[in-house]
C-alpha cells in the first residue's frame, strides 16, 4: 500500500511541477502592446502596413495581429468565446458588418465617437459609412468596403442588363446561340452568401426583409415574386442546378472559365478575373445588380471594419492604430496590391481618371446604392432561417409561397424571443 | 513448523461459505482437503494464502498470527489449479521473477533456477513460453515456482485436475515424494478421493462449509464419522438401507459375501471393475452392490450375508455415526 | 464463388474508405482552376505550389506537426498515467458499484465535449493556462479518460485473476505486479488506447483554437484553419489538401508501426490460456 501512496504523491508532484511550465514573458514596460484579431486573409494583406507602423512607432506601440481562422464564422466564434469571459486578449477585432448589433448588445465594444469626429466620418464614402453604427452610435471603423456586384461579359453584349427580365432574356439567347453554357451564376448554397444574394434580388423587386421599424416583411408579394424569379432561373436552366452548391469560389470558377454570361460576386473577383489563367480576361464589366426599376438597384454591403473591445486597457493607442490602418495610404496599398475596395472618397477621386482605375468607378456607384443586411442582434439566427427555407425551395422544389410564409413565421418567433420585436 | 487454522469462517453478505474450520498441519504432513464442488475447500485455501480475509477465526504459523499478513509477505508456496504461469514470460523468467523481486543476487538466482530446472527436468524448456509446454510440464513449472518461494508451507489447489487420468496416476508418486521431501506443512485441495487417499497423510472432509471428519486415509475409510463421509469415500459406493426407524445402516460392497444361509437376492446386473466384478443385487433391503473377487459364473438367485461388526450405523436426522 | 464475392465486397469497402484520401491527394497536387474543370480540359493540371505554399510558410508546417506530436505525446502519457490506476481500481470495486461506474463513464464518453468548451476556456483564462502545449494536454487527457478507462479496465478484466494472485504469492507489490505482470499483458489495449487518444489530440480543434493563440504554439488543425487565399472568399482547397496530406503522414506511420497491437486491442479477448 505504501508503494501506491508513493505513486500518487509522485503523480501530484508531476502535475504541480508541470504547472510551473507556464511561461510568462516579461513584458517591456514602456511599449504598449496592441493585439488585433483578424481573419487569416487580412493578416496576410495588412502585414506590410503593420510592419511599417511598428517601425514608425518603435518603443511606443507595438501591434500584434492574431491570425484567426480563414472562415468568417469561425473568427466570430473565436472572438465571442473570448469576449464572453470578460477579459478578451484582443484590443481590437476586425469585424464583419453583420456582427455589429450582436456585439454591441452584449456590451463588448467601445463607442468610437471620442476618436472619430463627424469631420472624419464625412471623408468616408457614403455607402461605406453604413453598417458602422448601431442605434445611432459609431462602433466600427471601416477598413475595406465590400459590395455585391453583377459581373457581365463585355464580349457578348454591349451593355449590362438593367432588369431581371433583360438578364434572363440575354442569357437565354446566348445559351441558345451556344456562346455560353449558362446564363447567370450566383451563390445558392445554404450559407450566408445566399442571404446576400437574396437581399439584392428582393430589393430589386421592391421588397424588404426587415423594415426600418424592425418589422419582418418577408411575406410581401414582391419578395415572393423575387424568389420565384430566382427559382425559375434554376428551373429554366439559366442558372446551373449545381448553383445550390455554389459559394463564391465556385461561381467565380464557372465564370472565369467562360461558362456563364453573368455572375454575382464581390469586388475581389475582379482581380482574379484579370489573372493569366482567366478565359475572360479583359472581357468583363461590372455593374450594380438588376432591379425592376432603377431606384431599387442595390448592392448588399459586406465590408470589414475595426472595433475596439471594451476590455482593452489601451484604447487611445488602439484608436491610433486603427487610424493608421485605415488611412488613405493604407487604402491605396490594399486596393492596388490586394484589390480591396477603398472607403475614403479621396481615394476614389484620386483613381477616378487613372489607368489603374479598373472598376473603381462602378464600385463607387454600387457602393452608393449599398444596403446592409438587417441590423439586429439576432441576425445570425434569422439569416439561418431564411437560408433554410430558400434552400428548401431551390433544392427540394418546395412551394415558394409556403416556404416564404414559414420563413416569416419563424423569423417573427426568433425576433420575439430575442426581445427585439413586439407583435 | 505447524500451520494451525483456528475456527475460521468466511461469508458473503449473510451466508457463511465456510465456518468453524480448524485444521492443524505439521511438517511433513500432507493434509488433503476433500469435498464435493462448492463445499468451500478453495475458499479455505484462499484464506490461508491470504488472497481473501476471514470474517472470523485466526491462522497461525508456529503460533504467530498471520491472519492479517498480506499475501506478499506470507511466504506461502502456492500451486494454482490453472497453474497461473505468466504467459508473457519464459519458463526461466517465470521462475526467476519472484527471486529477483525478493532481492536475490544474480548469482543466487542463477544457481537456484538451474538447480530447480534440472530437478524438474525442465532445462530444455527454460526459454519456452508457457503456451508451448505440455500440461505436465506446466505443472512442474508451477511447482518449481512454489518451491523457489522458500515457503513456510505449501498450498496446492487441485494441481492434477488439468491433466488426463493416465498422467495423473503417473505423476502422483513423484509429486508425493517431492513435496514430502520439503518437510513442510502441505495443504492439498482436491475433489478426487483417490488422489487424496494416495497422497495425503491426513484427510479433511469438507461438506457445506463444515468439517465432516479429519483423519488418516485409513481412518476415514474404515471409520467414517458420518453418513456423508461413508458415502463420499469408497468405490464402488457404499450400500445403505434403513434397518430401523431412525437409523441408516451402511455396508461396503467388499464386505458382502456368498452365504447359502444369507439373505436371498436376485442378480440385476453385473459389471467388471478391474479384475473384480461388481454385482447389483435386488434384496428385501433394497438394491445392494457386492464386490465379487472371483471370475465365476454367477447364478440368477444367490444368498448373501456380511459380518454385523462391519456395518456402520448412522442417525437418520443428523447423519452422525452411532453405535448400537 | 464465395471467394470472389468476398473480394468484391472488400474492394467496395476499400474504395469507400480510401476514395476521400485519394481525392485529397489528388487535390493537393492540382491547380485551383483544374479542380472545377472536367479532367482533361486544363493543361496545367498538376502543380507542387500547394506543397510549396505550406512548406515555405513561416513557421512551416513542420513546426505545427512538432507541436501536435508533442501535445499528442503529453496527452497520451498523462492519460495512461491516470487511466491505468483508475482502471485497476475500477475492476476491484464491488460488482454493483463497478457497473454503475462503468455506465457513468460510458455516458461521459458519449457526452459532446464541445459543451464543456466555455468552462474550459474560463479555466484557461483564470489560471493562465493558454499557449502552453503541456497544459493543453490536461483537458485533453481529462476528455480522453472515460474511453481510456473503459478500454483498459475491460482488458484488465480479461486477465485471469490467478495471474495477479500468483504474483502476490511471489511477493510482488502493487507497482511490481502492474509493471511486470499486468501492463505487459495489457499491451494490445494500451496501444489501442494510446492511438485513440493520440488521434483525438491530433485532430482536436475547438479547444486548441481558443487555448492557443501564439503562432509558434499552434497545432496542426488550428494552423490549417488559418491557411488563407487571397481574400475571405477564396478557399485554398489545394493548400488545405496539401497540409492535411502532410499532416496525415505521422499518424499513418504511428498506425503502421503499431498496427498489430491496435488490431489486437480492438478485437480483445485474445488473452486466454
Amino acid at each position: 500500500m505504501t508503494s501506491l501512496r508513493k505513486y500518487l504523491y509522485g503523480l501530484i508532484a508531476v502535475l504541480i511541477m508541470s504547472s510551473w511550465l507556464i511561461v510568462s514573458l516579461a513584458a517591456d514596460q514602456n511599449t504598449v502592446k496592441v493585439n488585433i484579431l483578424m481573419p487569416a486573409p487580412f493578416d496576410d494583406s495588412t502585414r506590410e502596413i503593420i510592419r511599417q507602423f511598428n517601425k514608425e512607432n518603435q518603443r511606443k506601440i507595438e501591434v500584434n495581429i492574431t491570425r484567426g481562422p480563414r472562415e468568417t464564422e469561425a473568427v466570430s466564434d473565436l472572438a465571442i468565446s473570448s469576449l464572453i469571459l470578460g477579459k478578451s486578449p484582443y484590443d481590437a477585432i476586425l469585424m464583419d458588418v453583420t456582427w455589429l448589433p450582436k456585439y454591441v448588445e452584449a456590451g463588448w465594444l467601445t463607442p468610437l465617437d471620442e476618436w472619430f469626429t463627424t469631420n472624419e466620418i464625412s471623408k468616408v464614402e457614403e455607402g461605406a459609412q453604413r453598417g458602422n453604427t448601431y442605434k445611432g452610435v459609431l462602433y466600427r471603423w471601416p477598413l475595406v468596403a465590400d459590395i455585391g456586384m453583377l459581373y457581365w461579359r463585355t464580349d457578348l453584349m454591349k451593355k449590362p442588363p438593367d432588369t431581371p427580365y433583360e438578364l434572363v432574356e440575354i442569357s437565354k439567347e446566348l445559351q441558345k446561340e451556344g456562346k455560353v453554357k449558362y446564363g447567370y451564376v450566383w451563390q445558392g448554397r445554404q450559407y450566408e452568401g445566399l442571404s446576400c444574394v437574396f437581399l439584392e434580388v428582393i430589393t430589386g423587386f421592391g421588397g424588404e426583409w426587415i423594415d426600418e421599424n424592425g418589422k419582418v416583411q418577408l411575406n410581401e408579394n414582391s419578395n415572393i415574386r423575387a424568389v420565384t424569379w430566382m427559382n425559375n432561373l434554376i428551373k429554366e436552366g439559366v442558372t446551373p442546378k449545381s448553383v445550390t452548391n455554389f459559394s463564391e469560389p465556385e461561381a467565380l470558377q464557372s465564370f472565369k472559365s467562360g461558362n456563364a454570361a453573368f455572375m454575382r460576386n464581390w469586388p475581389y473577383a475582379w482581380k482574379e478575373l484579370q489573372k493569366a489563367d482567366s478565359k475572360v480576361k479583359g472581357k468583363v464589366g461590372v455593374s450594380t445588380m438588376v432591379a425592376e426599376n432603377k431606384e431599387n438597384k442595390t448592392a448588399t454591403l459586406g465590408s470589414w471594419g475595426l472595433a475596439i473591445t471594451k476590455s482593452s486597457i489601451h484604447q487611445n493607442e488602439v484608436a491610433e492604430v486603427i487610424k493608421y490602418l485605415t488611412n488613405e495610404d493604407s487604402q491605396r496599398k490594399l486596393y492596388s496590391e490586394f484589390g480591396y475596395t477603398p472607403t475614403a472618397s479621396k481615394v476614389f477621386n484620386d483613381y477616378a481618371d487613372s489607368e489603374e482605375n479598373g472598376i473603381l468607378n462602378n464600385l463607387r456607384i454600387s457602393l452608393s446604392a449599398s444596403k446592409p443586411r438587417p441590423m439586429v442582434a439576432a441576425y445570425a439566427q434569422i439569416s439561418d432561417i431564411l437560408q433554410r427555407h430558400l434552400s428548401a425551395i431551390f433544392t427540394d422544389s418546395k412551394d415558394v409561397k409556403k416556404e416564404i410564409y414559414k420563413a416569416q413565421e419563424n423569423t417573427e418567433k426568433v425576433m420575439i424571443s430575442a426581445g427585439i420585436y413586439k407583435k | 513448523m505447524t500451520l494451525s487454522i483456528n475456527n475460521i469462517g468466511k461469508r458473503i453478505k449473510r451466508d457463511w461459505i465456510i465456518r468453524n474450520i480448524s485444521i492443524e498441519v505439521n511438517n511433513g504432513e500432507i493434509a488433503a482437503i476433500l469435498g464435493p464442488s462448492g463445499c468451500g475447500k478453495s475458499t479455505t485455501l484462499r484464506l490461508i494464502a491470504g488472497l481473501d480475509k476471514p470474517d472470523e477465526g485466526n491462522i497461525y504459523i508456529d503460533g504467530v498470527d498471520i491472519t492479517n499478513t498480506p499475501p506478499m509477505k506470507r511466504r506461502v508456496g502456492m500451486v494454482f489449479q490453472s497453474y497461473a504461469l505468466f504467459p508473457h514470460l519464459t519458463v526461466h523468467q517465470n521462475l526467476s521473477l519472484g527471486l529477483s523481486v525478493r532481492g536475490a543476487s544474480a548469482e543466487e538466482i542463477k544457481i537456484r533456477t538451474s538447480g530447480i530446472l534440472s530437478l524438474m527436468k525442465l532445462e530444455e524448456q527454460q526459454n519456452s513460453l508457457p503456451s508451448m509446454l505440455s500440461g505436465g510440464q506446466r505443472q512442474r513449472v508451477a511447482l518449481a515456482r512454489a518451491l523457489l518461494r522458500d515457503p513456510l508451507l505449501f498450498l496446492l489447489d487441485e494441481p492434477m485436475s488439468n491433466l488426463d487420468a493416465q498422467l495423473r496416476e503417473d505423476l502422483r508418486p513423484e509429486l508425493r515424494s517431492l513435496i514430502l521431501k520439503q518437510n513442510k506443512p502441505v495443504l492439498y485441495v482436491t475433489h478426487d478421493q483417490h488422489e487424496a487417499m494416495a497422497l495425503a497423510t491426513k484427510i479433511v472432509i469438507l461438506n457445506n462449509g463444515q468439517v465432516e471428519q479429519i483423519g488418516t486415509p485409513k481412518e476415514i475409510y474404515q471409520n467414517p464419522s458420518s453418513y456423508f463421509v461413508s458415502k463420499f469415500i469408497g468405490s464402488p459406493k457404499i450400500n445403505s438401507f434403513s434397518s430401523k426407524e431412525s437409523i441408516i445402516t451402511a455396508i461396503r460392497p467388499e464386505e458382502i459375501r456368498f452365504d447359502p444361509n444369507g439373505i436371498p437376492s436376485e442378480l440385476i446386473a453385473k459389471e467388471w471393475y478391474g479384475m473384480n466384478q461388481v454385482l447389483l443385487l435386488s434384496t428385501k433391503l433394497g438394491n445392494l452392490r457386492m464386490m465379487c473377487t472371483s471370475d465365476v459364473c454367477i447364478p440368477q438367485r444367490i444368498n448373501i450375508s456380511w459380518d454385523k461388526d462391519k456395518e456402520f450405523n448412522f442417525d437418520r436426522k443428523t447423519g452422525k455415526r452411532i453405535n448400537i | 464463388m464465395k471467394n470472389s464475392t468476398r473480394k468484391i465486397f472488400i474492394s467496395i469497402i476499400l474504395f469507400w474508405s480510401l476514395s476521400p484520401l485519394i481525392w485529397q491527394i489528388y487535390t493537393s497536387f492540382s491547380t485551383p482552376a483544374s479542380l472545377t474543370e472536367p479532367i482533361g480540359t486544363t493543361l496545367n493540371r498538376w502543380t507542387l505550389d500547394n506543397y510549396i505554399q505550406v512548406l515555405s510558410a513561416n513557421p512551416s508546417i513542420f513546426r505545427y506537426i512538432t507541436n501536435s506530436t508533442l501535445l499528442g505525446v503529453y496527452t497520451t502519457l498523462t492519460t495512461l498515467l491516470l487511466a491505468v490506476p483508475a482502471s485497476y481500481a475500477l475492476i476491484k470495486l464491488r460488482k454493483e458499484l463497478r457497473s454503475l461506474t462503468r455506465s457513468i463513464l460510458l455516458l461521459t464518453a458519449l457526452f459532446p465535449y464541445v459543451l464543456l468548451f466555455l468552462a474550459l476556456l474560463e479555466l484557461a483564462k483564470s489560471y493562465n493556462l493558454a499557449n502552453n502545449l503541456f497544459l493543453l494536454s490536461l483537458p485533453y487527457s481529462a476528455l480522453s479518460m472515460p474511453l481510456a478507462i473503459l478500454i483498459l479496465s475491460s482488458s484488465l478484466n480479461d486477465i485471469p485473476i490467478e495471474l495477479e494472485e500468483a504474483a502476490k504469492m511471489e511477493g510482488l507489490n502493487l507497482l511490481q505486479r502492474l509493471r511486470v505482470v499486468l501492463l505487459p499483458l495489457m499491451k494490445p489495449a494500451l496501444s489501442s488506447t494510446s492511438i485513440l487518444v493520440f488521434i483525438f489530440s491530433w485532430n482536436e480543434y475547438p479547444i486548441a483554437l481558443t487555448w492557443l493563440s501564439k503562432t509558434e504554439q499552434l497545432t496542426l488543425p488550428v494552423a490549417i484553419a488559418r491557411l488563407a487565399g487571397s481574400s475571405v472568399y477564396s478557399v485554398p482547397y489545394g493548400a488545405y489538401a496539401a497540409a492535411t496530406v502532410i499532416g496525415a503522414i505521422p499518424l499513418l506511420m504511428v498506425t503502421l508501426v503499431f498496427q498489430k497491437q491496435i488490431v489486437n486491442g480492438l478485437t480483445q479477448g485474445a488473452l486466454k490460456g
